[in-house]
């Protein structure tokens, strides 16, 4: 029995000790910016200009879910340009008619780069915004505080909504596909119906 | 004049383990539909099968050799079910279902020549990657679970390379 206590124990501590310094690697990481240049998705269009502002994040998903967002705004005739949340991303936003701001969500909060990114740009001019964010679980409490983000920052919320991989995202079952595959072609479905809606 | 055990109490370690490994394909579905809560109470439940097989079945007598094999290929089955909904969600690694098939399949082909090592870490191997996953599933957070898969990877990766020192110090004290 006490020979099974230690065997136990022994692993618990290694467990924990490992959890630590992972959980401690990580929080650094995710604080850590990605710089990309900027790339443009529909040269030609005319219907509007966006510029996509992402925090990549440690997983494909938010990447994934911020590309069908890109891809359905640009079926709809506008020009998509793609970038990364980072001090080398442009906070020259005049040219644009919406912004578009994707990040996975770490312990409530939109991941570091992009309220970082916000914080650069300052002043958004009540300029229109898009936010996606994703979550593990429900990301009600990130999409209320990333909201106060951007009106705070003087943004014009057009659109946000909150993704997630362990809470179903399409409740009714109008998709089809594993519940991170839903949310991909429920974003493209909201860019096409955004783009209808905006002047 | 002693009393015979009833057979559903004999057969409890076995049923136990069974009913995990039924629950292998409902975890899969759970997680990759979504459905974390209900994913997390089922693992919970796995894990409780877990515990519970190998004391009932010294408890009533009916410990063996088949009974282990059986204990160790459902635990197989549902970690590889787990965290491969993990990997087909594009939340986690596929390097853990592929290292975890490697490392069972590893210790199969070797442990006969490695019977009694003490491997703390390979001897919970399988607590350590269902706590990890109970982690992710019951907290649901990005970064939780990150570590959590940097945990399991971890784990996975030291429990193979002490089990290749070890079988590689067996096979050359075996050497003539």
């Amino acid at each position: 029995m006490v020979r099974l206590m230690r065997r136990i124990l022994a692993a618990v501590v290694i467990v924990l000790v490992a959890a630590g310094v992972a959980l401690a690697w990580l929080n650094w990481r995710v604080h850590q910016e990605t710089v990309t240049p900027l790339e443009t998705l529909n040269s030609g269009g005319t219907a509007g200009r966006v510029l996509a502002v992402l925090s990549p994040g440690l997983s494909s998903f938010p990447a994934d879910v911020m590309t069908a967002f890109d891809k359905g705004l640009a079926e709809k005739g506008w020009r998509v340009d793609h970038t990364t949340a980072s001090s080398e991303a442009t906070t020259d936003i005049g040219a644009y008619d919406l912004i578009v701001l994707a990040a996975p969500v770490y312990f409530s909060r939109a991941a570091p780069p992009l309220q970082d990114y916000v914080g650069r740009v300052g002043d958004f001019g009540g300029k229109q915004i898009a936010v996606l964010v994703t979550a593990g679980g429900d990301p009600a409490e990130a999409v209320a505080a990333t909201k106060a983000l951007i009106a705070a920052h003087n943004g014009t919320l057009a659109w946000i909504y909150g993704y997630a991989v362990y809470e179903p995202n399409d409740p009714d079952g109008k998709y089809e596909g594993s519940n991170t595959e839903r949310a991909v072609r429920m974003a493209h479905d909201a860019a096409l119906a955004l783009a209808g809606t905006l002047p | 004049m002693t009393r015979r055990t009833p057979f559903l109490l004999r057969a409890s370690p076995d049923l136990l383990t069974g009913l995990r490994l039924a629950l292998a394909p409902v975890l899969y579905l759970l997680i990759v539909g979504g459905r974390g809560d209900a994913a997390a109470a089922c693992l919970a439940l796995a894990m409780v099968t877990d515990a519970l097989d190998g004391p009932l079945a010294r408890h009533f007598g009916v410990a063996s050799r088949a009974g282990a094999h059986f204990d160790f290929w459902a635990d197989f089955v549902l970690i590889e079910a787990v965290f491969s909904a993990f990997a087909m969600s594009g939340a986690g690694p596929w390097a853990i279902p592929l290292l975890t098939a490697i490392a069972f399949g590893f210790f199969v082909a070797t442990v006969r020549l490695t019977p009694a090592i003490y491997d703390p870490i390979g001897r919970n191997i399988g607590g350590i990657l269902m706590g990890s996953a109970f982690s992710v599933l019951a907290l649901r957070d990005l970064l939780v679970a990150q570590a959590a898969f940097m945990v399991a990877l971890g784990a996975l990766t030291l429990t193979l390379c002490a089990r290749a020192a070890f079988v590689a110090g067996a096979v050359r004290r075996s050497a003539p």
